[in-house]
């Protein structure tokens, strides 16, 4: 396929001499290659923003290629203005073919004549962008194919959703595979099962299968498209033909890429539409217009809703993604809307590191204004509990807030990072992910070497691909070897790739095991080929009955279910390596830990981020999916790039993370970032994790737990085996340890934590049975003011304000009131605050 | 040491005695006794035990012991004592002759072994060298001899049907139901909106019945073969029964009124009941006489594909998609059998004519046969065929499958294949027998139907599911019509001249038989002439002597006279020996006349018994003429008969096509 393509390009503007010598020239030269024309430079506009100017008009798809006399195309075109507000002109542009012998305008839509090669010119106000016209095989209309023309129908239709007839039940009666994942069962169940029940080759329009789809006869689904459409026809003229199946022997091409233009979409207004053309490519490298094909839909309809002709229309402001989904492929396009007429300035640059840049790039697209910096005090606060699961000590906070230093804030971070509790806090969420938990394959001493090889892991700061490495290809027993614990925990084969897919790339592959994942791209083969990395782990008894030996045996395979057929092992989304004579996991991690892998430093770098600033790139962290983007893919790109230039001590990846302008923002909100949760423009406001609120709970009041098998004074964070716990840690959500996602671990709130800080012994036990009060008063001589200051910078890491002095000191004036009683009271009603269970 | 030895010696002795004792059994039955303690459990220990044990039990089941064993397990018995070795659950798994074979993941147990265990179960399942066997039963595969349900008078064969074709088709879409009349030769063969009744034995098109409410899923005849019943409908849309009269194609009763087709209907042995099924999971039974619904019986849980009425009436069994097979008790509507055993969908029901044996084709490949004395499979038909599609039972009790390998198979009673058919394009889905059991009629996914002879080899004849419209038709019996007439026109040519033939050899033969009437006249004229001559000359010699009297008188007057005259001349005197002379004179001549003439007669009828001979001797010759001449006549006649015949065997078929031609005609309008 050509893809040179030659612009002219001009601009029908009043501008100044300067520019219109700029246009000389660009016209003179005039070789820009690509779908587009441009008639400025994005730098000259950024620095001038003119907000109405047009700078820049693209045609999609790029090329335009018809390979029968059926085939068609549409097209689209798109203005993108100087501010970044594209607009859908298709309508407005003049539309031409150089050799109109070739093909014919309808709409817009180009159909095929006769073959050849030509061009179609799109002319608007002076601008002039040509997209080059194959055609090819316009005489030949092809027979309608069961694979490529019947199932796409059916799945655009929505008959082999799982509501509908792709439930593992079928619906009424009528089974097909979810969203196609098995065209030729499927090719069975509609013409041989139940002899003519659903189609009747004898009066095709009779058929059952024609007749539901209609509605013309009962049909729980509804009426799914009308009789004189081309789905209808489709149909038809395939049963018209004997309902013939695909050539074994010669199966129609298969799918090789869908595209959907145009890529990004920025709406100004309500109401403002935005027509998608998605394409797809086949293997034999004919294209096919999706737009009557590919199922469209988007993650937020509040945004931007898509109909199934592709059309966008925007509604309120706010980021979008729209997808289409054909065959095994799903595409997304993003859709940022922004209501019409907004005033908006950037705020002026200030320095920051490259987190900054990205972040601010995308609040410039989103015309959001950030939030101020956080206060010192907020900062500490934050930072301490984020990085060490623990506040900050009062001396901490004073001296910090009292620090004139310009860089105090980079110097405590730099100091919190070569904490332990940073790398316990590190091992603990990673022992969550492991599922690092005794139970009856896991021996209380397998799972205690193995959290100890986690913790000493990160203590030593060995780098995350290393350990990682390690995990995967580790062999031995599990006492001698405690990383092999990794396959014990889990000893199912399946469920062991599907782990390591979602806690090591932060896919999720459980749909491909019994179907194509319907809104991301892996099939059923990615799946069992990444299973079979797995398939040859053995596993014998040790001499201790508690320990088992993991080894690789060199045999076992897995197979597909459909074609019950060996598979070959194959990354995912990757290569199909050889792995003969090798330990298939030595293959796999190899790979897993390389750059090569583009999930591995990004997911990890993810989890980092979402640890520190509340909310992932991608969310959930461990759900990456076409169909759930980066809201920041730059910045998630940048930080698993750094990951891998830190030679993966994520350390220094949090300090950049901490340093940033992003990290230190207030969450109190403005006007234009009150709506976004996303993009970083506030500090969002967290729950302490259960672990960490219980060891801040137990350090303010200075009245240490005690858990099972640890010494009293240890922290929750410290449990090594995720069968220990106790009350308070349940009620707060913290992680049991039975799968690998990362939601295991809450933080959504219930009565029951609220009741349990009112009445449960967590909170007044700990402040009456440490006695902290009393020892306040009767050693260190405090009286009830400096006490005060002591709870809330303590609890809170800032003084009390005078209304809250005020009150205590009320309180305390009453009579017969005791100054240990009320400051204990007003201790625990600090600890009920909302300001103490949230991090902000 | 001593005890030792002497029991050593017992021991042999008693070894002898033993010996001694089986020989003699030996020679009673032939065959050593095969017992669960001495043969049979090194087998079990062997193979089974480590699951099927007392403490294990897997699947309920153990066979450690033989106590335990005959509990069966949790799919019931897996022996029978009266060495019913079909029956046997346990032989049909380690036979591999039904899933899950045993022992799993395993090899299959050696041939040898095998032998042990079915001489073991035939031989009545003995739990050690004392048992008994129990008298072996008769084969459940034994038909009684049933009540045939054949009509008085001749079979039941259309008069008058329909000719018009309610939906022409240009192809044809996959069979769903196909008919076998039980005493005639009779298909059905359902098509859109029609069912194509043919001609067993000549395939020809019989007629057509309109089927306005879609496609029938079912066809099936009453037990006298006097009416077909349709089940069927529109998909999703109505599900009806439909009976027809056969003789004259009238519909005579259209019953039930499904939100969804059916898929299978019967009727009871007297046409009082109907039973229907399909996806709406109900199996409902009306009374066929008003169209009111008697039993509405939910117990199915997937769609029902096959509904029958034992012959005798009394039972109806229903099949589903998922399995399921239930005997209920036509009368009342209850539950008789719950038959579990199948692993996939029930597609065909079929009762054998003793109403004791029904058989059920499922998808999972297998036919089997239920024993309703006994509440069970008696026989599992593994037809090798991918999912069984369709089973039919003959009279004789003989099977006809078709499955999805394409093919029809037939087994004999006993369940044994005896025959493959040629396969079909596609998957075969529906098949009959024919009533004489001389044919089969089966059919595929592609609509094609074949009528195929089951003696070698096999002959197949067509069947369309989609016929013609009657103006095609119409034009096929015009052709046919004109062809007959060219082919009649000789033979009537023919016929004629044989007629003129005839004709002429008739007049030969009249003449000539007129020429031996003439010559046998003659010889009588002249024998009775003869006759008459001698007669006359016996009455002229009987008249002779009463003359000779009378003359010697008259010559005694005259001597008198003469006397009395003497020489004397008295005149009166003289006068008087004048008369008396005269009269004499007179007398004597008179008698010499009568002398002669008397001689005359008999010289005559000696002459006439000459020409009498000469004529009887002309007769002969005559008669010889007149024998040719008749037998040219019958030689005629013959030759006339034949072409008379060839003549009116065209003009008949003629005037059938005629016939066809003013049906057809009739239908176009």
């Amino acid at each position: 396929m050509i893809r040179t393509r030659r612009v002219v390009a001009a601009q029908a503007t009043n501008h100044a001499s300067l520019w219109l010598a700029f246009y000389l020239i660009a016209f003179a030269v005039s070789m820009v290659i690509g779908h587009t024309a441009t008639g400025a430079s994005p730098d000259a506009a950024v620095s001038q923003p003119d907000p109405q100017k047009t700078i820049q008009l693209d045609v999609y798809p790029p090329t335009i290629t018809l390979n029968s006399a059926s085939d068609f195309q549409s097209f689209v075109a798109v203005l993108r203005r100087d501010d970044g507000v594209t607009l859908d002109v298709s309508d407005r542009v003049r539309w031409t073919l150089d050799d109109d012998k070739l093909a014919r305008l309808d709409g817009h839509i180009l159909r095929p004549v006769a073959d050849g090669k030509t061009k179609l010119s799109a002319r608007y106000e002076g601008a002039l962008v040509q997209v080059d016209v194959e055609v090819q095989h316009a005489a030949e209309t092809p027979e309608i194919s069961f694979t490529k023309d019947v199932m796409p129908v059916l799945t655009r239709s929505g008959c082999n959703t799982g509501s509908c007839h792709g439930a593992a039940r079928g619906k009424d009666g009528f089974r097909m595979s979810l969203f196609g994942f098995d065209p030729q069962g499927d090719y069975q169940r509609i013409t041989r099962e139940i002899g003519v029940r659903r189609i009747n080759l004898a009066l095709p329009a009779e058929s059952l299968f024609l007749k539901k789809s209609i509605g013309a006869v009962p049909h729980s689904g509804g009426k799914l498209f009308d009789v004189d459409s081309d789905y209808y026809a489709t149909l038809h003229r395939w049963l018209q033909a004997g309902a013939p199946n695909d050539p074994a022997a010669t199966p129609p091409p298969a799918v090789t890429s869908v595209a959907i233009y145009p890529p990004q979409v920025v709406l100004e207004g309500k109401a403002a539409t935005q027509r998608m053309v998605a394409v797809a490519t086949y293997a034999d490298g004919t294209t096919r217009d999706l737009s009557r094909l590919a199922a469209f839909s988007t993650n937020n309809a509040s945004v931007a809703a898509i109909e199934q002709d592709g059309i966008v229309t925007a509604d309120s402001r706010g980021e979008a993604f729209v997808m289409a989904r054909f065959d095994t492929h799903t595409v997304g396009s993003q859709i940022l809307t922004l209501p019409e007429g907004l005033q908006y300035s950037p705020p002026p640059a200030q320095p920051g590191n490259y987190v900054d840049e990205l972040v601010d790039l995308k609040l410039q697209k989103l015309r959001i204004v950030p939030s101020g910096p956080c206060t010192d005090e907020e900062f500490i606060r934050r930072i301490t509990i984020d990085v060490t699961g623990l506040l900050p000590t009062e001396e901490e906070t004073l001296r910090f807030t009292a620090d004139p230093a310009p860089d105090k804030r980079e110097a405590l971070v730099d100091q919190l990072l070569s904490r332990k509790e940073f790398s316990e806090i590190w091992a603990m969420k990673f022992a969550q992910l492991l599922m690092i938990k005794s139970s009856n394959e896991v021996s209380k001493k397998s799972a205690l070497l193995y959290a100890n090889w986690l913790i000493d892991q990160f203590a030593r700061n060995v780098p995350i691909n290393e350990m990682v490495h390690d995990l995967l290809t580790s062999t031995g027993g599990t006492f001698s070897e405690p990383a092999t614990n990794f396959y014990q925990v889990e000893r199912d084969t399946l469920k062991v790739s599907e782990n390591v897919a979602q806690v090591f790339m932060g896919i999720r592959t459980q749909c491909a095991q019994c179907h194509n994942h319907p809104f991301d791209r892996w099939t059923m083969n990615d799946y069992y080929g990444f299973t079979a990395f797995f398939a040859q782990i053995g596993r014998k008894q040790a001499e201790d009955y508690r320990e088992q030996i993991v080894f690789n045996s060199f045999g076992g395979e897995t197979k597909h279910p459909v074609t019950n057929q060996n598979v070959a092992p194959k990354f995912l989304g990757g290569d199909a390596p050889e792995t003969n004579g090798k330990d298939r996991r030595v293959v796999l991690a190899d790979w897993l830990v390389s750059p090569e892998n583009p999930f591995f430093a990004s997911s990890i770098a993810n989890r980092v981020w979402a640890h520190y600033m509340g909310v992932g790139i991608i969310d959930q962290v461990d759900d990456i999916r076409i169909s759930n983007p980066a809201t920041n893919p730059e910045l998630l790109d940048m930080l698993g790039k750094k990951l891998i230039e830190y030679n993966y001590d994520f350390r220094k990846l949090v300090r950049d993370i901490c340093v940033s302008r992003a990290y230190s923002r207030s969450s109190q909100t403005n006007e234009t970032n009150a709506h976004d949760t996303r993009n970083y423009a506030h500090a969002v406001i967290r729950r302490i994790p259960a672990e960490s609120m219980l060891d801040c709970l137990c350090q303010i009041t200075e009245a240490p737990e005690k858990f099972s098998g640890l010494p009293l004074g240890s922290r929750a964070v410290q449990i090594a085996d995720g069968a220990v716990t106790n009350y308070f840690l349940d009620t707060f959500g913290r992680s049991p340890r039975v799968t690998v996602c990362d939601c295991e671990a809450s933080t959504d709130p219930s009565l029951s934590q609220a009741l349990h800080l009112l009445n449960g012994n967590s909170v007044h036990d700990k402040i009456t049975r440490s006695n902290v009060v009393k020892k306040w008063l009767e050693q260190e001589k405090l009286n009830a003011d400096q006490i005060l200051d002591r709870i809330y910078v303590r609890a809170l890491s800032r003084k009390p304000d005078p209304a809250e002095r005020e009150a205590m000191q009320a309180m305390l004036a009453a009579e017969g009131a005791n100054a240990q009683q009320v400051l204990e009271d007003v201790f625990w009603a600090v600890l009920n605050g909302r300001e103490f269970v949230f991090n902000h | 040491m001593n005890i030792t030895r002497f029991l050593f010696a017992a021991s042999i002795g008693l070894t002898c005695i033993t010996v001694h004792a089986e020989d003699a059994k030996t020679t009673d039955q032939a065959k050593p006794k095969i017992t669960f303690e001495e043969h049979v459990k090194p087998i079990f220990r062997q193979h089974c035990l480590t699951c099927h044990n007392q403490s294990d039990k897997r699947g309920g089941l153990a066979i450690d012991s033989y106590g335990a064993m005959l509990e069966g397990g949790g799919s019931g018995d897996v022996v029978y004592d009266d060495g019913d070795i079909d029956a046997s659950r346990l032989w049909q798994l380690v036979n591999h002759d039904d899933t899950p074979v045993m022992p799993p993941e395993q090899p299959k147990i050696p041939a040898e072994q095998l032998a042990i265990l079915k001489a073991w179960i035939e031989g009545g399942i003995l739990e050690n060298s004392g048992s008994q066997a129990k008298a072996k039963k008769n084969n459940a595969l034994a038909m009684a001899t049933p009540a045939t349900g054949k009509p008085e008078g001749p079979p039941p064969m259309p008069m008058a049907l329909p000719q018009k074709v309610p939906v022409v088709t240009p192809r044809a879409s996959a069979v769903t139901a196909i008919g076998a009349s039980p005493w005639a030769p009779l298909i059905a063969v359902a098509g859109q909106k029609q069912i194509v009744l043919y001609h067993g034995e000549t395939a020809e098109l019989l007629g057509i019945l309109p089927f306005e409410e879609g496609i029938a899923q079912s066809l099936r005849f009453s037990r006298d073969g006097r009416f077909l019943i349709a089940g069927g409908g529109e998909h999703s849309v109505r599900g009806i029964v439909a009976v027809y009269e056969i003789e004259n194609g009238t519909r005579v009763a259209t019953i039930g009124d499904d939100l969804d087709t059916v898929f299978d209907a019967d009727c009871n042995d007297t046409m009082s009941r109907v039973a229907l099924g399909g996806p709406q999971r109900m199996l409902r039974i009306f009374d066929a006489t008003d169209g009111s619904l008697l039993f509405d019986l939910k117990k199915h849980t997937d769609w029902i594909y096959a509904v029958a009425f034992s012959p005798d009436g009394v039972l109806v069994a229903s099949g589903d998609r998922s399995g399921g097979l239930v005997v209920w008790e036509a009368a009342t509507g209850r539950q008789f059998l719950d038959l579990i055993d199948h692993k996939g969908a029930i597609n065909s029901l079929s009762w054998r004519d003793d109403s004791n044996v029904l058989a059920s084709a499922s998808d999972d490949g297998t036919v089997k046969l239920w024993d309703m004395v006994q509440g069970k499979a008696i026989k599992s038909i593994n037809v090798n065929g991918g999912a069984v599609t369709a089973v039919r039972f003959d009279h004789k009790g003989q099977l006809v499958t078709t499955s999805n390998d394409r093919k029809a198979r037939l087994f004999d009673a006993a369940g044994n294949q005896t025959k493959e058919f040629p396969p079909l394009p596609e998957a075969a889905l529906e098949a009959a027998i024919t009533h004489d059991s001389s044919r089969i009629v089966y059919g595929d996914w592609t609509g094609t139907v074949q009528l195929t002879t089951i003696a070698d080899p096999p002959v197949a004849t067509p069947l369309a599911a989609n016929p013609p419209p009657a103006a095609e038709r119409l034009q096929v019996v015009e052709q046919t019509l004109a062809s007959i007439r060219t082919q009649l026109e000789p033979l009537a040519v023919a016929s004629q001249a044989a007629k003129i033939k005839l004709d002429e050899a008739q007049q030969r033969m009249n003449e000539a038989d007129a020429a031996v009437k003439a010559a046998m006249a003659a010889v009588q004229a002249s024998q009775a002439k003869e006759q008459s001559l001698r007669t006359q000359s016996q009455q002229l010699r009987e008249k002779l002597p009463a003359m000779t009297t009378t003359s010697r008188d008259t010559h005694d007057a005259v001597i008198a006279a003469r006397l009395a005259l003497g020489d004397t001349t008295d005149a009166a005197k003289t006068e008087a020996v004048a008369v008396a002379e005269l009269s004499l004179a007179k007398l004597m001549t008179e008698i010499a006349e009568t002398r002669r003439g008397l001689v005359q007669s008999l010289v005559q009828a000696e002459a006439e018994k000459a020409v009498m001979a000469e004529l009887t001797a002309k007769v002969k010759p005559v008669e010889d003429a007149l024998a040719q001449k008749r037998a040219e006549v019958e030689a005629m006649k013959k030759a006339f008969d034949q072409a008379q015949q060839a003549h009116d065997a065209v003009a008949a078929t003629m005037s059938e096509q005629e016939r066809k031609k003013a049906a057809l005609a009739a239908a176009m309008q």
